[in-house]
């Protein structure tokens, strides 16, 4: 839940700071890298306002209001300890999942399914 | 449900959360409704589908709130380094902070964001039961304090006044026999004393017994909800 939250800050931030953004249009964006649903991103917004990582400012358009977040100082310092956290827990499950990859393998430390019949063995060598 | 009707229903479900946060709220799912169908074809004053119904809104608004409702003093870097087992150097800072401002800030807030979350609990639907074994909980738990703040006083009280009750039987007894009226005073000054601590104990049992309950079952939903 924790490490959760922490990621979609950092994708809400990443975001923000490549260009000032909107509810609607951030949601979107998001949509295509996380799992977020149209409620996830109005609580996470309001947290990093209160925590000064984002500012806001109105702009009219079509006779109402948009309000655009733009990410501040702390914001982007924040980012980049993320980016820095990241970028350590990805090498480490990478180097878990890598051997994984393509299954099955071959060589000596692959594991081998071996089918017989309905009798499958997995056998470590 | 059109947008209005939608955002008036939110702003209802919101009510008992401060101005501001209801505000907002309902201003940033203005926004988010106008633009959703801004982009949609027919442009009708549809509220998404996508977006739940206000019930559910609420509930998640209010539920991060109460979350949030306490440590609103925190700093920015408290609040993610708390979760970040490698630092127990600004863990143990972040606790440290914490309780200076758990100091700062009233009961009553307390008491409110209690409310608020037991409120929430009660907003989802499928945590229903819960929120009522909780409340069940509460109430004994409040009843039970209650019953030990009332007997310990009263066990106080009646120290006190068996105590001045038998200092005035030893005086009175002083010309018949000078032992017993000795022996009385001393029995009479150590039940004084008792029912002053008693009395103290009491003072102290509902200053921070309540207070303490009230967090106890604050945090215990705020648990549960994660």
């Amino acid at each position: 839940m924790a490490f959760h939250a922490q990621l979609l800050d950092a994708c809400v931030l990443a975001n923000i700071a490549k260009s000032d953004a909107y509810g609607y249009t951030l949601t979107q964006n998001l949509k295509d890298v996380v799992n977020v649903s149209e409620s996830t991103l109005y609580p996470v917004l309001r947290r990093l306002q209160s925590d000064a990582m984002l500012t806001y400012y109105d702009q009219p358009y079509q006779g109402r209001n948009r309000r655009y977040y733009s990410i501040t100082e702390s914001g982007r310092q924040q980012l980049k300890e993320f980016s820095q956290q990241w970028i350590i827990f990805r090498d480490k499950v990478n180097e878990l999942l890598d051997p994984f990859y393509q299954l099955p393998a071959s060589g000596s430390q692959a594991i081998a399914l071996k089918g017989d019949d309905s009798n499958v063995q997995i056998a470590v060598s | 449900m059109s947008k209005s009707q939608f955002l008036e229903e939110l702003a209802h479900r919101l009510r008992h959360l401060p101005e501001n946060e209801r505000g907002e709220a309902v201003r940033y799912y203005d926004e988010y409704i106008s633009d959703k169908i801004d982009e949609s074809a027919d442009r009708a004053d549809i509220a998404p589908a996508e977006l739940g119904t206000p019930a559910e809104l609420a509930a998640q608004i209010i539920a991060v709130w109460a979350e949030q409702a306490e440590p609103q003093t925190r700093t920015a870097e408290n609040r993610y380094t708390r979760d970040n087992t490698e630092r127990t150097q600004s863990t143990t800072a972040y606790y440290e902070a914490s309780g200076e401002q758990r100091k700062d800030s009233g009961k009553r807030s307390g008491f409110r964001t209690f409310w608020i979350v037991v409120l929430a609990v009660f907003a989802s639907p499928i945590a229903l039961p819960i929120g009522i074994a909780l409340i069940a909980v509460a109430i004994a738990l409040f009843v039970s304090l209650i019953a030990v703040v009332i007997s310990v006083a009263a066990g106080g009280v009646a120290a006190i006044i068996g105590g001045i009750v038998t200092l005035i039987a030893g005086f009175a007894l002083i010309g018949t026999s000078f032992a017993t009226t000795i022996y009385l005073i001393g029995m009479s000054l150590a039940a004084v004393g008792l029912g002053l601590i008693l009395v103290k104990c009491v003072t102290l049992i509902a200053k921070h017994g309540v207070g303490g309950l009230i967090s106890m079952l604050t945090n215990a939903i705020r648990r549960y909800k994660k």
